[in-house]
């Protein structure tokens, strides 16, 4: 319980699937709940009639795979049999009453997909029991009708299917709005990423020269390293109930992993599974590639770094949002470009970091997609115009 | 140190509320939009129900007077607070709209535009929002269901079925401000990655400069740099055959590496200061923007061939289908790394690692039993890895 509260308090570090398991398994305790109040409470009132035996045998088996999957870590297929369930038990309670409660269930089994934070699935279901509400409504004028006080049968009818279908487009809205949002979150957030990476490689790369012109040895090749991480990762995994043997074959094989050419180990048909998903689970912490662990690594340098002047107070990359006058931004405009020509910023056929761009790389660079975040259309069309004095820069 | 941190801290939290005020304006946009339909619609129920038209009318004036103000924040772009604010306002407004409908007009089926009034608030992707929306849809709900129970169109309602649906709307009202909290709380968390992301790049370029200047015979050569600029606008202008309108803002530029705000007032007296500042952004001084975005302008091409999504974006010591023994190696690994020194940095003690290892939230990104074994055990670690380093024989 503790570990589910904790869990929950830090939600934010949970992947959409563990998020996606507490919800199911919130919703199960509470069926459990209603459902251990209501099927004892309603045999007893009205006996063990063919319904009240279906119901509660239809409940119970939806619930159970519901369950099962939550325990066989299937949240997404569990989720689909807790809406079943949640429907099977709910419905029981309105198939005698009135219409209106027919209307309200459809909301309640809305708001539970609702719940879910689930996009398609609400399309799917939502669409679906909206349909069918107003379609049930439309054939069943009658006994709407007989249970209201209103004067207008047909107008009541209408303003709830009205009510009901602008239910479903909002929500529908809603999902539309979440992802979008997400969506352009994680284009910025990729597109960050992928510019670290890109600097990353450039440091990976230059490091290696700096090893072999000074002869030095790189970190995992020394060997006071490996001791050191031998004896580490023993003493850890005692602690954690890992037998020494155990972890001291698995520093072993991380280390000889460093020597080895990673795409071809995986690609031999004869490895064992276990080694290939060994080699799958390390490749991405190798020491001598720009990969995971070189990004964690260096998200805990760039922390001692100083980084942008203590002025600056925004992310802003458009030449636009720095510079309100357009003589201050042609300026920087020829700024950018003596340094593109003049600056190593690219890796030669070596992959060693030792080459400038050159004008046409430039010029392709001005007319790409991506220097839209950057220049606009009269800053590219300043460079385009005199190109043959940038040239010359 | 303190400074930098400070206006780390400032460009991030700009960088969140930024995120936040983009989030909150598309959800503005739509739940403004719902709002004008719903006022539609209910408009037309007026109509057909005979209300007064004086009636009618101050409640067209009042619907339009909301959504003005809606459209006035939207696209004036007033500030995050205040549309946090407006947003709040317009929850309250819808409920009190149809809490008024219910009670003083016999409108047939308005309860259930309770759900709607819910939808507008579910819109906005703000947890205080979210958190006033399910609190009056509660109230409301509930005041409707036992003040004015006709409204349910049960003839003789018993209390005991007030009460399953009073409980069956609290019930699941509960529910959906837990996923709303969810979901709120996942996408903040988001906000707060993407800054420290876009922080992070600029401090790993400092790495990069520091080992590129390091490596490469020492920075831009700025003499040369400005002296080929100049030589450029003398080429620019005279081409455009124009005075040569750039030399004085050059030669603001390059003072602004030399002299200090003050001595840069003094001399420039006909250039405001906010233009000064501007043009601080192109100082070569390796901390300004323009060398940081040139840089960035560089890799484009490389950026572009990356190929990166979302499932394999976040990096992690704790990967779900990763074995609890390589999590503990890799771990080790890191922290191993850290007490050795490496070409572009100095070597840390435990201490140094365990803080940065805070300060930059990594720590969250380790298997809690892992590090609390290396925390509880930090001295003997300490000791062994020092042993092992130095080459004694650790004995286990």
């Amino acid at each position: 319980m503790r570990d589910l509260i904790l869990k929950i308090r830090n939600s934010e570090y949970l992947s959409i699937s563990e998020i996606l398991s507490i919800k199911v398994g919130a919703l199960l305790i509470a069926l459990f709940l209603v459902s251990a109040v209501t099927i004892p409470f309603s045999i007893l009132i009205s006996g063990a009639s063919g319904i009240q035996i279906v119901v509660p045998a239809a409940f119970t088996l939806t619930y159970i795979v519901a369950l099962g999957l939550l325990f066989t870590n299937n949240p997404r297929g569990s989720m689909h049999f807790s809406i079943l369930s949640f429907f099977v038990l709910v419905g029981s309670f309105i198939s005698f009453s009135s219409p209106l409660y027919i209307y309200l269930f459809l909301f309640a089994i809305l708001s539970v997909i609702i719940y879910y934070q689930q996009g398609f699935p609400f399309f799917v279901y939502g669409t679906l029991l909206t349909l069918f509400g107003i379609a049930y409504m439309l054939f069943n004028v009658d006994i709407f009708a007989a249970t209201t006080f209103q004067s207008n049968e047909t107008l009541q009818i209408v303003i709830y299917q009205t009510t009901l279908a602008l239910f479903y487009i909002f929500f529908l809205l809603y999902f539309i709005n979440s992802e979008v949002a997400n969506d352009r979150y994680y284009q910025e957030f990729l597109s960050s990423k992928k510019y670290t990476q890109s600097y990353l490689d450039k440091i990976v790369r230059l490091k290696e020269t700096k090893f072999e012109s000074e002869r030095l040895d790189p970190i995992y090749q020394r060997p006071s390293f490996q001791q050191a991480i031998t004896e580490m990762s023993t003493f850890l995994g005692e602690m954690n109930g890992h037998r020494a043997k155990e972890m001291q074959e698995l520093v072993e094989f991380y280390i000889y992993l460093h020597d080895v050419d990673i795409e071809e180990a995986l690609a031999n048909k004869n490895l064992k599974y276990k080694t290939r998903d060994t080699i799958r689970q390390l490749q991405k912490y190798l020491l001598n590639t720009n990969n995971e662990f070189t990004e964690l690594a260096y998200e805990l340098i760039a922390e001692t770094k100083e980084g942008l002047d203590d002025s600056i107070t925004d992310y802003a990359t458009s030449l636009d949002q720095l510079l309100r006058f357009e003589t201050d931004r042609i300026i920087a405009n020829a700024m950018i470009y003596r340094y593109l020509k003049q600056e190593v910023t690219q890796c030669d056929k070596w992959g060693r970091v030792a080459q400038s761009l050159e004008h046409s790389e430039i010029r392709e660079l001005y007319e790409s997609k991506a220097i839209k975040e950057y220049l606009n259309d009269r800053d590219i069309g300043v460079f385009m115009d005199n190109e043959e004095l940038y040239k010359k820069l | 140190m303190v400074n930098m941190e400070i206006s780390a801290k400032t460009r991030m939290q700009k960088e969140i509320e930024k995120q936040q005020y983009r989030a909150l304006r598309s959800s503005s946009i739509i739940a403004t939009t719902m709002l004008g339909l719903y006022g539609v619609f209910i408009l037309v129920l007026l109509i057909i129900e005979r209300i007064p038209p004086t009636e009618i009318g101050i409640y067209v004036v009042i619907f339009i007077g909301v959504l003005a103000s809606n459209a006035l924040a939207i696209f004036n772009r007033w500030s995050l607070k205040t549309l946090i604010l407006l947003s709040a306002l317009n929850v309250g407004f819808i409920y009190t709209f149809i809490t008024y409908l219910i009670f003083n007009q016999s409108l047939p089926g308005i309860l259930a535009n309770l759900f709607v009034a819910f939808t507008i608030g579910f819109i906005y992707l703000d947890t205080r929002i979210v958190s006033i929306n399910h609190f009056l849809m509660t109230l409301t709900s509930s005041l409707v269901i036992w003040i004015f129970p006709e409204t349910l169109a049960l003839v003789d309602p018993m209390n005991s079925q007030l009460l399953v649906i009073n409980l069956s709307i609290v019930l699941i009202m509960g529910f959906l401000f837990v996923s709303a909290v969810f979901n709120n709380r996942a996408k903040n968390f988001n906000y707060i990655k993407l800054a420290k992301s876009k922080e992070n790049e600029y401090r790993i370029m400092d790495s990069l400069f520091e080992l590129q200047n390091e490596m490469m015979n020492g920075p831009i050569d700025r003499d040369v740099f400005y002296h080929d600029i100049e030589l450029f606008f003398e080429s620019f202008t005279s081409k455009l055959e124009m005075e040569n309108i750039f030399a004085k803002r050059l030669e603001l530029i390059k003072d602004i590496e030399r002299l200090t705000d003050k001595q840069l007032v003094k001399k420039y007296k006909d250039i405001p200061f906010e233009i000064i500042s501007e043009l601080k952004n192109l100082s070569l001084n390796s901390k300004q923007k323009i060398r940081y975005l040139a840089y960035r302008i560089s890799q484009i091409s490389d950026h572009n061939n990356r190929s990166l999504n979302s499932q394999n974006a976040f990096n992690s010591f704790r990967h779900y289908d990763d074995s609890d023994t390589v999590k503990i190696m890799i771990f080790s690994a890191f922290y191993i790394y850290f007490r050795h020194q490496d070409v572009d940095r100095e070597k840390m003690d435990t201490e140094a690692f365990i803080t940065w290892l805070k300060k930059s939230g990594l720590d969250d990104l380790v298997e809690p039993k892992i590090l609390s074994s290396f925390y509880a055990y930090k001295d003997v670690i300490q000791t062994i890895v020092d042993e092992a380093m130095s080459g004694v024989e650790v004995a286990l």
